[in-house]
């Protein structure tokens, strides 16, 4: 090595240079001194490497053995290598065997004490690991270990581990990320959070530190709720002799977090979190640093003044007033002046980003107006243009529509009407309040009670306990989780039915429920079969003009619809409709409707406009969706999921009508409407996506349409997605690269396609006939003829019964074999279907 | 935290900061088993309260300083923080080391056999054995270029703050920074990434 003295000065010299000044400056100083240089540039190259465990970390001065860092195995899992401890415990890299695959193990360092403390944690554990979510790191399993010497059983959790992981700040600074890369990396992290408070579980613990992004760049928010179930277990150590541990934690903590708010927390504690973790990641620093303070000190400041706003506190980015608002807003002190849930937050973010108008703050008229003009300017782009192929997205609009009205309600419990039902709920809130020291209680911990408190409660009542046990299963699929649902159904059904009478209102009502989740399955012959029988029974019992006939016939046509029988469809949704309508009427006092009630009929409607526009009937269709959506938008307002399935139904109408800039504006509004409400990458984001690329595509701007329907689908790909959204997603991609002239890439993915329509949609059905339809365009300009004829004429014979010899649809596959025949000179038959044409 | 102070060792650890001058390093090192054994002291009273705390090496340093040194008896421009610092890092060095070594030759004795070289790395790469590496480290680096290697000892076992060591070295900021670069880099390209961050 040359004098180190002279490397040292070099390297101080250059080290801060950029990277092109560097070798310039390098030069200078080095002149000839090869082995100078060669030393200088080993160290720049050391230099550059990130996240290097060597010497960074201060010294942790554990004076305490600490008993797990002899640890070699955790359950059936084989310990790797320690990844670091914290407060909570201790974290390792391990091995599973079966199946095969790294995992990170968490050791907690509470005790599980008490038999019950064990068994909390085991149904915590539970609870957690239903939380699936493409940026939720997954828990795989939660057990106890028990220290080999000190005999104590510490619970542990195997989670999934993230290679090559970065906290979200980290990972934002080495990138060097702009200020949209990092909103946008942000809002994936909102997902993550709501559809954790969807299922009824806070995360507790947000911070940069709990937000990893991998090799691969997704964020994965990781120690889920984890928080929680140790902190039941902890002994009460004070926060003083915890400082140097918690400090770390405590500037993302909300004010109730930090007092313990005999309220407890809700979803606004983790509201203010990731406000503060956002904060940080644009900022560089918390909204509120700990140091040098006393814990009282800080909590004070923290409840009282509000943080440097984050534009006065960023050093690389430059943050528009309109972000200060919306971060500020997440960080207020008082939660009930911060956004109502994350969805709120993310939605303000996303307008941010839009270049629309953000709810944070009282505006102006000239603000909105500001914004409302540089928005438009670039709306005003859009070009319209030509024709053909609007793909089957009927079943992703129906699809969508499901999903949303099951999310609909929140994951607290709405008040139902009958007030047996309605003790039987309270009473369950109140035991599991109880039982919780009277913090918070969520939807998971009240239902996994219930059956005790039907035992009491029911007093022996079979009709009771069974209208409790509906109750239970109507929870679930609120919440989003129709597997919990079914077999509380199922089994209420076989064990009550005899009892009661098929015609008892309750096992209708559960036999109602059961069509639904069989309708959500796919399984549209069982869900026929089981509604048709309960709306007969229905119209017998309670007569044909009552409610609840009208919302069999709703539930019926919607699957109808989904399952291809646009006339039965058409006729239920038209007589639901009719009923919905009249009693809407006369519910409406003083311009005031009922909500409940103009929902059910801003969806039922909804669907007879999807009936009547895939039946072809597109003025019919538009004259119902345009005062559907208006009525929608004026009630129930603009963030309601009925105002953005209208919204999105109207979208495909208008398309066929060949109002495209509407067409568009509308698929938009339902892509951003899913995007915030279910996340980037849920299923019912990416089918609007690919909805919205189907749109431009009609519209004639191709590449856009082909970027949203790329994206659609490699999202879909991600998600291992084999639902009839995802087949549509492939459809539209395929059929577009056709149209665009890439028809190798398109030959591929109509190979992908047929597989995947097995056991999902039937070779009966209309769509399938436009899928093979397509396919023969492709292979009619891949001058395939025979191959051609066979799909298109397979396509006609099996759409025109179902869509009539006049639809749209079909004059497009007589279209198709009139080029056909001419491409393949055959003139005679080109001349046969040219006069069908005409015919028409 | 307050614990009670023990008078007699206030004079003399006082006495020999302000002896000390910069040149005057050796004298230094006898400051440093003075304060070894204050900071086993202290940790174990803190331990001894709550046995599963986790210290700090800075509090510890911090409640050190205040219990061995009488700054009153300081005259104007006297500098007995910047030599303590120095040495309290030092005495921390030696702690956790000895701790280390002692943990080790507890777990070659208790299992009443040898262990292989591979089964101690795969089971036991943890923090005390860092406590060795770096202090190995440190002693080569200390060879290479002192200054860099008091840095290191500063920041990792005295758990200093950029900018409390710039103040102790007496140089700005930014040069602590860049001189700080600098023995990262080195200790990378001569012992490797050495894992990851936690």
């Amino acid at each position: 090595m040359s004098n180190w003295t002279r490397v040292r000065e070099v390297f101080e010299e250059v080290v801060e240079l950029a990277a092109d000044m560097r070798s310039k400056a390098l030069e200078i100083a080095c002149a000839d001194d090869r082995e100078l240089r060669a030393a200088v540039e080993d160290l720049l190259a050391a230099d550059a490497v990130e996240d290097s465990a060597a010497i960074e970390s201060k010294a942790p001065v554990e004076l305490i053995e600490a008993s797990t860092t002899r640890i070699k195995q955790v359950g059936s899992y084989q310990i790797v290598r320690l990844l670091g401890s914290g407060g909570m415990g201790t974290v390792f890299e391990a091995t599973q065997q079966h199946p095969k695959r790294s995992v990170a193990i968490k050791i907690l360092r509470s005790l599980l004490v008490s038999d019950n403390a064990k068994r909390r944690f085991e149904y915590e554990a539970e609870t957690l690991a239903r939380l699936q979510h493409p940026n939720i790191a997954q828990i795989y399993e939660a057990g106890t270990w028990q220290d080999p010497d000190s005999q104590e059983s510490c619970p542990f959790f195997a989670m999934e581990y993230v290679a090559e992981a970065r906290s979200l700040d980290q990972y934002a600074k080495r990138l060097a990320l702009d200020l949209r890369a990092r909103l946008e990396l942000f809002l994936q992290v909102c997902g993550a959070v709501q559809h954790g408070h969807l299922l009824g579980i806070l995360h507790r613990d947000i911070k940069p530190a709990n937000i990893l992004v991998g090799a691969d760049g997704r964020p994965k928010v990781i120690d889920f709720g984890i928080a929680r179930s140790s902190d039941k277990q902890q002994d009460d150590r004070s926060m003083q002799t915890m400082a140097g541990q918690v400090m770390g934690t405590l500037a993302y903590m909300s004010p109730e977090q930090l007092v313990g708010s005999p309220q407890g927390l809700d979803l606004r504690s983790d509201l203010y979190s990731l406000g503060a973790t956002l904060y940080e990641l644009l900022t560089g620093q918390a909204p509120h640093e700990p140091s040098e303070q006393s814990i009282t000190q800080f909590i004070d400041r923290v409840s009282n003044t509000s943080p440097a706003a984050p534009s006065q506190v960023a050093k690389d980015l430059q943050i528009p007033d309109e972000l200060d608002w919306i971060i500020l807003k997440a960080l207020d002190g008082e939660r009930e002046q911060r956004y109502a849930s994350i969805s709120e937050f993310a939605a303000d973010l996303r307008h941010f980003l839009a270049n629309e108008p953000v709810t944070a703050r009282p505006q102006s008229k000239s603000y909105v107006l500001r914004k409302f003009v540089r928005r438009n300017r670039t709306l005003v782009s859009t070009i319209a243009a030509s024709l053909v192929l609007l793909l089957g997205t009927t079943v992703v609009a129906i699809t969508g529509w499901i999903e949303a009205d099951q999310s609909m309600q929140t994951a607290r419990l709405e008040a139902d009407t009958q007030s047996a039902v309605t003790n039987y709920m309270l009473s369950l809130i109140a035991r599991a309040r109880a039982e919780n020291g009277g913090e918070e209680v969520l939807m998971g911990d009240v239902l996994a009670q219930s059956e005790a408190v039907i035992e009491e409660l029911a007093k022996g009542r079979v009709d009771v306990a069974a209208q409790m046990r509906l109750a239970t299963a109507n929870s679930y699929l609120s919440l989003r989780q129709p597997e919990q649902a079914k077999p509380i159904l199922e089994e209420l059904l076989a064990s009550n039915s005899e009892e009661l009478g098929l015609a008892h209102p309750v096992i209708l009502s559960a036999r109602h429920s059961l069509g639904m989740t069989l309708s959500n399955e796919g399984k549209y012959e069982e869900a026929i079969d089981c509604l048709s029988q309960v709306l007969e029974q229905r119209l017998l019992i309670d007569g044909p003009e009552s409610e609840t006939v009208a919302e069999t016939r709703q539930v019926l046509g919607s699957t109808h619809l989904e399952a291809g029988n646009l006339v039965a469809a058409e006729q239920e949704l038209r007589a639901a409709s009719a009923s919905f309508q009249a009693r809407l009427q006369a519910s409406t006092i003083a311009d005031s409707p009922d909500r409940k009630l103009t929902r059910q009929t801003v969806q039922t409607d909804t669907a007879l406009a999807m009936a009547l526009y895939t039946g072809g009937n597109n003025a019919a269709a538009e004259a119902i969706a345009r005062p559907t959506w208006e009525l929608s938008r004026s009630i129930l307002g603009e963030e309601d999921p009925a105002t953005a399935l209208a919204g999105g139904v109207l979208a495909n109408i208008l398309t066929m009508l060949g109002e495209f800039d509407q067409a568009v504006e509308h698929a938009a509004r339902l892509l951003e409407f899913n995007r915030r409400r279910f996340g980037e990458d849920s299923p019912s984001t990416l089918a609007s996506q690919s909805k919205l690329g189907a749109v431009l595509m009609q519209a004639g701007r191709t590449s856009e349409a082909l970027e949203q329907m790329r994206a659609a689908w490699a999202g879909t790909l991600r998600n291992d997605d084999r639902s009839m959204d995802a087949l549509i997603s492939l459809y539209n991609l395929a059929g577009t690269l056709e149209r665009h002239g890439e028809l190798e890439k398109s030959l591929g993915y109509f190979k992908e396609l047929f597989p995947r329509c097995e056991g999902l949609l039937p070779e009966t059905h209309w769509l399938y006939g436009q899928i093979r339809k397509g396919y023969g365009t492709l292979l009619r300009r891949l001058e395939r003829y025979e191959e051609a004829e066979v799909e298109v004429l397979a396509a006609l014979a099996l759409m025109e019964p179902q869509l009539g010899a006049e639809h749209q649809r079909i004059i497009k596959v007589l279209e198709e074999l009139v080029t056909l025949y001419e491409a393949w000179d055959r003139p005679e038959e080109a001349a046969r279907y040219a006069a069908r044409l005409k015919g028409n | 935290m307050m614990l009670a102070m023990p008078p007699t060792s206030i004079a003399a650890t006082t006495r020999l900061l302000i002896a000390l001058s910069e040149d005057d390093f050796k004298a230094g090192e006898k400051l440093v088993p003075l304060i070894y054994d204050e900071l086993r002291e202290i940790a174990g009273k803190i331990l001894a309260g709550n046995p599963r705390a986790t210290l700090q090496a800075t509090e510890l340093i911090h409640e050190a300083y205040i219990r061995l040194v009488d700054a009153s008896l300081g005259k104007e421009g006297w500098d007995g923080k910047v030599h303590f610092q120095r040495m309290a890092a030092r005495a921390m060095r030696y702690v956790l080391v000895d701790r280390a070594r002692a943990r080790f030759a507890q777990k070659r004795g208790g299992s009443g056999h040898s262990v292989t070289l591979d089964e101690e790395l795969v089971g036991q790469i943890d923090d005390s054995d860092r406590a060795i590496q770096v202090s190995d480290g440190l002693e080569q680096l200390s060879k290479v270029d002192p200054q860099l290697s008091q840095l290191v000892e500063l920041r990792f076992f005295g758990g200093l703050s950029m900018e409390e060591i710039a103040d102790n070295l007496g140089i700005s900021l930014r040069s602590a920074q860049r001189s700080w670069r600098l023995a990262r880099a080195w200790w990378i390209r001569e012992f490797g990434e050495g894992g990851k961050d936690e």
